[in-house]
């Protein structure tokens, strides 16, 4: 089957679809392309065509007074017709400009602001009166569609009054589809202030623009009646939204000149198509000086405008006809351009908005606009360097029904262009930091080495060794004392202060006193324990004390039991009353730790509710007799391990006791030195440390004890610790000296 | 979302006790106390629960067949043993106590023999210390260490002089400064915990 | 020695034997019997001392013999206890927060006050006294220089490792953030307060061991001496 391939999306079609069926897009475009000419030859017989082209048509036809035609009864442009008479084409346009009157009638009613007529001469706009003169000349001719009226006559009254009541409206299609390589410049932009002339949908145009649009000509050129629907001017070039009749620029609504440019003298300047601003050379816009300033030498008066109208001829017919109808000496030079000669003069932008603007030229001031219009022209923004506008007016079409044409907009945007995209390297910024960092782990790697490759374990390591032999040292150290019963080593010569204040303090007690004992510690160091405590205890039973024992451990009762069977285990007289409960109460194991002594403090018998074997309350025994509150103890002892429950019952006990109750810490030696900060601040009026304060306290009572019984051996491990630890320090850094200096010898 | 009634116990709770080591009006220390003896008396249950997730653990390994499988058996086995002899002393009061006998000749001689233990790995500790790390903190250790080893172990006193006592007391009140500065840190922290909790800032317990 | 007491002392023998194998044979599956028997021998008395000496006198007895006033404040924390179980559930454990809570608000009010009445305070003053030289016993014995440099050793060496433990630091843009500079530098001389205070402590820990070491190195003695071995 033939197919035929999509313009736009390049896909294929079947070759009878007119619309492609991927994008919709026209297969056989109504206007055809340089290539196509031969199959495309324009609007046929009995179409409907463009009243402008259908209007230039009638330049061949007719002698001016005949009156336009509809589209349909214009005959077929012919190529070879002759040129008309320079003045019959204006008598024609008049004569349009009556029909309009008459079907104005017909269309919305849109009162342009248009003031009354102005007085002859003084209150128009200079271009306005520019383009009246230029009306008036041989070579001059004024647009289509535009009465010609000789300046100064009635008819200039009658014209301009015809102006203000008609509303003009842009045509919905592109006046010319020109081929720029024909010569033929497409037709400016029309302004929009234009949309404020005589609304041409009242004068119903019928059938005109046939022949215009087979001429290629606008169709205000071509002297048709302007079509029904609101043309839109600005969208033969840029697409913007048509001006609506009601904004029409004041220099055209009033009498009185409001605009400054309005009343600045009409100079003599070559006639320029309506639309063209004709200012003075003072107010002209940037964009207008820009263009001025580039203008060609043979002024466009139609910037080359891309158009996408497929109900236009072929633009080199459209060329062909323009130059058989208006001879080039005879026309003016914005029409002339459309002839050959046009085709040396350089190209316009096609793309400008504003190309009614660059019909200046140069040659005319252009018209003092007004700031709102002003605002509306991007020109300045989208106005390409005339360098660029020169390069993209060459640019040649290569795809779609514009193919051929130069100065067209092109089909893809730019953006579109598919190029490589623009890559980007990720470069990091580290900071000074992270650069340190990175330094940092990179020697951390560097530094790590190969894995050494792991010696065979021998018998006994290294570290076992060692421990082999201080642990026999030390039991050798121990054992020695206690099998072969030596004593050479005198017993401890200094006392502490806080020793001597401990004894002094229970000597103090008065007989029969009551002391709360504290047993704080564990069964790990009960030997510790028992070493340090038992002198003090046997002092306190000595001096007769009631005992109160209680504990926050759960082994701290037991541990009390063994402690007191040990110091009563040496047979003395005043031992007897702690062996019955006549004088020790063990009141148990107090839960909840601070909680628990805190509540001891608040409520002692409630808090430790201790029952004996019989039922009863430990309480009821003599030992705690007359016992309700915390007050009614004279001492509190502390035996403790650890100085987490030393601190526990100074924090909670020590601030509730009386003024005149010690209290006094027997502790162990890992604690001591924690426990002695307690002593400047006399919150401990009394300290015992260890094994060595045990037997120092035993030696001030003159009263042998377990401590005295271990001090030898104490004192010889500690002896020989000293000695493995020091030595053993000593040879190790001589081992590492050696192996680091033998390392080094093999590197 | 974080519940506040674990909160407002907690806070509540805890203000009236603090109040009243600061106010002293009957009321307040009867609902003080009240207080305490209910923590005293959850601070017993809470040991309940402990011991019985330490059964539940070692019972898990042995369902699980882990290596050290037997180990927990031979824990739950104690365990078992141990409350069943604390209940027939606790109910029947025999005059040789077992509860006792217990912590005399199982528990202290196996803590104690744990802690004679610690004497050998410390003396190695002590002769690998400046192995390991030399600097100001390392060597001024290992110099009290050593001096205060020799004055604890009594062989000062062998020295005969006049200037070893005030020396030796001197000595002995280098430690009181650091231990002063360790104990302050060591309230203030507590303090600041303390607060925290009390604000609900911190949620220990779980919300 | 009765028989049942030669029993319990043979255990004991074992159990410090089996446990100071450690020092000859390392970790050994006798070292690990001894020490896991020790861990639920410890576990079950714990369960026991509790039971006795806590739940039953002041929770369960007064339940089932106390007065109705009794009573009724007991229902708190009888609940409170059996919220409490709900910890060995982890699908319930959340409902266990509530006593948890409670004992944390109690304990942190204890804490709070015992520090501040036990410890920030009176240390504090202890630390000022010391200057207070007509009150200083130890003026007569070491005169007024010496009490002077003791009390200035003091201070300053509390401040200093207080200003040690102090972790607080300024952040700058592009720098890490650093103490500042004289803090740093008292810190430092904080560092050697403290090593002094830690090499008395690890004396005292070593003595202590070594005081345990004797304890059953003489128990064993005593217990072959009187099998007459």
């Amino acid at each position: 089957m033939e197919e035929i391939r999509c313009p736009m999306c390049s896909k294929l079609n079947p070759a009878e679809n007119e619309e492609c069926q991927y994008c919709n897009a026209r297969l056989k475009p109504l206007v055809a392309s340089a290539e196509g000419a031969g199959e495309q030859a324009g609007p046929q017989e009995g179409e409907d065509a463009p009243e402008w082209i259908n209007r230039l048509a009638e330049f061949e036809d007719h002698s001016g007074d005949e009156p336009a035609k509809t589209a349909a009864d214009q005959p077929a442009p012919a190529a070879d017709t002759g040129p008309a008479e320079p003045g019959s084409w204006l008598a024609r346009l008049q004569k349009d400009v009556e029909k309009y009157e008459e079907s104005k009638a017909d269309l919305p009613a849109v009162e342009p602001e248009f003031p009354a007529s102005p007085a002859a001469g003084d209150s128009l706009p200079e271009w306005l009166r520019n383009v009246r003169q230029a009306a008036n000349r041989d070579l001059v001719e004024p647009p289509l569609g535009v009465p010609v009226i000789e300046p100064g006559s009635s008819e200039e009254d009658a014209w301009l009054e015809k102006l203000r009541n008609q509303k003009f409206e842009p045509p919905e299609k592109p006046i010319l589809d020109v081929n720029p390589d024909a010569g033929l410049v497409e037709p400016p932009a029309e302004p929009d202030w234009l949309h404020a002339f005589p609304d041409r949908k009242e004068e119903s145009v019928e059938g005109e623009p046939a022949a215009s649009a087979a001429s290629g000509l606008p169709e205000w050129l071509s002297g048709g009646a302007p079509s029904t629907e609101p043309e839109a001017i600005s969208d033969w070039n840029t697409g913007s939204q048509p001006v609506q009749p009601a904004e029409i620029p004041d220099w055209l609504g009033d009498e009185t000149p409001s605009h400054p440019a309005e009343e600045q003298p009409v100079e003599e300047k070559p006639a320029l198509p309506p639309g063209i601003s004709t200012e003075p050379e003072v107010d002209k816009p940037d964009w207008l000086i820009e263009l001025e300033a580039h203008a060609p030498q043979a002024p466009a008066p139609f910037p080359a405008s891309p158009m996408l109208n497929f109900d236009q001829p072929p633009a080199g017919e459209v060329a062909a006809r323009v130059e058989n109808n208006f001879p080039a000496e005879e026309l003016p030079d914005w029409l002339a351009s459309f002839g050959p000669a046009a085709s040396q003069a350089p190209a316009v932008d096609g793309t400008s908005a504003q190309a009614g603007d660059e019909h200046t030229g140069g040659e005319a001031a252009p018209a003092d606009l007004p700031s709102w219009l002003r605002a509306m022209r991007p020109i300045e923004t989208v106005a390409p360097s005339p360098a660029a506008r020169r390069e993209s007016d060459q640019r040649e079409e290569k795809t779609g029904p514009l193919a051929g044409l130069r100065g067209t907009l092109p089909a893809e945007p730019s953006l579109a262009s598919f190029q490589r995209p623009p890559s980007y390297i990720a470069r990091l910024q580290p900071t000074e930091n992270q650069e340190r960092y990175k330094s940092i782990f990179e020697e951390l790697i560097a530094n790590e080495k190969e894995p050494q490759p792991t010696r065979a374990a021998g018998l006994i390591s290294p570290q076992r060794l060692w421990r082999l032999i201080i642990a026999v040292l030390l039991l050798a150290a121990v054992v020695v004392p206690f099998v072969t019963g030596i004593s050479f080593l005198p017993l401890p010569g200094l006392l502490p202060q806080e020793t001597l204040d401990m004894q002094t303090a229970i000597d103090a007690l008065p007989a029969n006193a009551m002391v709360l004992v504290g047993v704080e510690y564990e069964p790990s160091l009960a030997g510790e324990m028992e070493s340090a405590a038992a002198g003090v205890v046997d002092h306190l039973m000595k001096k007769g004390a009631r005992l109160a024992v209680i504990s926050t451990s759960p082994t701290g009762p037991a541990l009390a039991d063994r402690l007191f069977d040990q110091v009563t285990a040496l047979p003395e007289d005043y031992h007897a009353s702690y062996t019955g409960g006549e004088k020790l109460a063990n009141l148990g194991y107090l839960a909840g730790g601070p909680a628990g002594l805190m509540d001891f403090v608040l409520r002692p018998q409630a808090a430790a509710p201790a029952m004996l074997d019989d039922g009863t309350s430990a309480w009821q025994q003599p030992a705690l007799r007359g016992v309700n509150s915390l007050d009614d103890f004279s001492l509190f002892l502390l035996i403790t391990d650890d100085q987490q429950s030393g601190r526990t019952w100074l924090e909670q006990i020590q601030p509730r006791t009386a003024a005149n109750a010690p209290l006094l810490v027997v502790s162990s030696a890992q604690a001591a030195p924690v426990l002695s900060s307690y002593l400047d601040g006399r919150q401990v009026d009394g300290l015992t440390a260890g094994l060595a304060g045990g037997t120092i306290y035993e030696q001030l009572l003159q009263h042998p004890g377990p401590g005295t019984g271990r001090w030898q051996a104490f004192v010889l491990v500690m002896a020989v610790s000293l000695v493995v630890i020091i030595l053993g320090t000593a040879v190790d850094l001589i081992m590492e000296y050696l192996a680091a200096r033998k390392a080094n010898a093999e590197a | 979302m974080k519940s506040p009634v674990s909160t407002a116990i907690a806070i509540a709770v805890g203000i009236i006790v603090l109040l009243g080591y600061f106010l002293a009006f009957p009321g307040l220390d009867v609902i003080r106390s009240l207080l305490l003896e209910w923590a005293v008396i959850l601070a017993a249950a809470a040991t309940w629960i402990g011991a019985v997730n330490l059964l539940a653990a070692h019972g898990t390994k042995i369902g699980k067949r882990q290596p050290d499988a037997p180990y927990s058996l031979v824990l739950i086995l104690a365990f078992g043993i141990t409350l069943l002899a604390g209940i027939w002393d606790l109910v029947l009061h025999p005059e040789f106590s077992i509860l006792d006998q217990i912590v005399r000749s199982i528990q202290f001689p196996v803590e104690a023999s744990l802690m004679a233990l610690l004497t050998v790995s410390l003396a190695y500790a002590s002769i690998r210390l400046l192995r390991r790390r030399r600097n100001l903190f390392t060597i001024t250790f290992f110099i009290s260490t050593v001096l205060f080893l020799l004055m604890a172990s009594g062989l000062v006193s062998l020295i005969d002089s006049n200037i070893i006592p005030p020396l030796v007391a001197a000595l002995g009140r280098l430690p009181v400064a650091g231990a002063r500065g360790i104990l302050l840190g060591i309230a203030l922290g507590s303090l600041t915990t303390g607060l925290r909790i009390l604000t609900g800032t911190d949620r220990p317990y779980g919300s | 020695m009765s028989t049942v007491e030669l029993i319990f002392a043979a255990l004991s023998l074992l159990l410090t034997i089996l446990i100071l194998s450690y020092l000859v044979l390392g970790d050994n599956p006798m070292f690990r019997f001894a020490a896991y028997a020790f861990i639920g021998v410890a576990a079950a008395y714990v369960v026991l001392v509790t039971f006795d000496q806590v739940l039953w006198p002041k929770l369960i007895q007064p339940l089932i013999n106390g007065t109705m006033e009794r009573r009724i404040l007991l229902a708190t924390p009888l609940l409170l206890c059996l919220l409490l179980l709900a910890k060995l559930f982890p699908g319930i454990s959340r409902v266990g927060n509530v006593p948890m809570a409670y004992l944390v608000g109690t304990a942190a009010a204890v804490t709070i006050g015992g520090a501040l009445m036990g410890t920030l305070l009176p240390q504090s003053l202890a630390t000022a006294s010391l200057f207070d030289l007509s009150s200083n016993p130890a003026v007569e014995s070491v005169g007024v220089g010496g009490v002077l440099v003791d009390a200035v050793y003091i201070l300053a060496g509390t401040l200093a490792v207080l200003l040690y433990f102090y972790f607080g630091t300024k952040s700058r843009p592009n720098q890490p953030a650093r103490q500042p500079g004289w803090i740093e530098k008292i810190g430092k001389a904080g560092q050697f307060f403290i090593a002094i205070t830690f090499g008395a402590l690890f004396a005292g820990v070593y003595t202590a061991a070594v005081t345990a070491l004797i304890e059953r190195v003489s128990f064993l003695v005593d217990f072959f001496r009187q099998l007459g071995i």
